[in-house]
């Protein structure tokens, strides 16, 4: 009986950590701001994953055509009329502890290239997104900021 | 002369079990059961993303040609389309992407521009598609991005059919 109860106690413990932490996750979802302010990023949940769509863009057009920017620079040549507005640039990201996000990716349209990504939340309007490939010390770190909505 | 006929046995032994290991293949093409992909409204001007669970189709379709489930190798895309029932829908473009709990997003197909008063749209298909078959194997997720040129306040739901082609072992 006493075993009972005690498997009984582990689990409930378990469904109340992992709940714990899927919510303490969700802190990053909203909008965000890159250092170089050329872009807002929205950073949403899907499943158990974050995610991260381009949702306004400083220069939305593309100066040689004059219509809006796409993925140009796509390695899948069948994908580069994909818009940039919408594109998600951060993807597959697990929560694990202690204001990090893991496991994730981050795509430069501007070269085409996708970058092993670490996020780290330095308070609540705060993220330092660390892209690297291969060795995370050899990674470059941009700060970006969390924009307020003005909800109507 | 012994070299030489080592190494004859060696590459003979290699091409059998090239020829072994890759066994014959069938192909069979399969439509599943159209997927309703919704999200609550209002929408904003801008990127909108609505969702739908991949179903069980394959694994039936499995099942019913006595095929197991080890046997399946690979799934390709053939065919996108995506219909809605509102005409008042001003949409620039819209993207599908497939993620699962244990892989990694994945675009699918695309549309940019959407033609305008038709209801009922052909994506083009995505040349690299990896590993389809966890997705629709293991509780996937469909998400259909598109970029609204206004707000819209009524919800929406998009109906998604989807042509697959399955590489399967005998």
């Amino acid at each position: 009986m006493k075993t009972i109860k005690k498997v009984f106690a582990t689990t409930l413990l378990f469904f109340f950590l992992t709940s714990f932490s899927s919510d303490e996750g969700d802190r990053i979802i909203g909008l965000w701001e890159p250092s170089n302010g050329k872009a807002r990023i929205k950073i949403e949940k899907i499943g158990p994953k974050y995610y991260g769509k381009i949702v306004w863009l400083k220069e939305p057009l593309d100066p040689t055509t004059n219509a809006p920017k796409l993925d140009k620079n796509n390695p899948d040549e069948s994908m580069r009329d994909i818009p940039l507005k919408g594109y998600r640039m951060l993807k597959d990201f697990i929560y694990i502890e202690k204001d990090e996000w893991k496991e994730g990716t981050i795509y430069d349209p501007e070269s085409g290239s996708i970058y092993s990504c670490v996020i780290n939340m330095k308070d609540e309007n705060t993220l330092d997104i660390r892209g690297y490939i291969g060795v995370k010390a050899l990674g470059r770190t941009d700060v970006w900021k969390r924009l307020m909505v003005n909800k109507k | 002369m012994k070299l030489l006929n080592l190494s004859r046995i060696i590459l003979l032994l290699t091409v059998a079990f090239l020829i072994a290991s890759c066994g014959k293949k069938n192909k069979e093409k399969l439509i599943l059961e159209p997927i309703t992909l919704s999200a609550e409204g209002p929408y904003f001007e801008g990127p909108n993303s609505f969702q739908g669970k991949i179903g069980l189709d394959v694994t039936k379709f499995l099942q019913e040609k006595g095929y197991k489930q080890d046997q399946l190798k690979d799934i390709k895309i053939l065919g996108a389309s995506v219909s809605f029932d509102s005409l008042a829908l001003n949409i620039q473009d819209l993207t599908l992407q497939v993620v699962s709990e244990k892989e990694s997003m994945q675009k699918l197909a695309f549309i940019n521009p959407l033609p305008s008063g038709n209801q009922n749209i052909q994506l083009s298909i995505a040349k690299e598609q990896k590993d389809l078959v966890s997705y629709f194997l293991g509780g996937g997720i469909l998400v259909l991005d598109g970029n609204f040129l206004k707000e819209i306040e009524e919800n929406l739901s998009f109906t998604l059919n989807l042509e697959l082609e399955l590489t399967l072992k005998e």
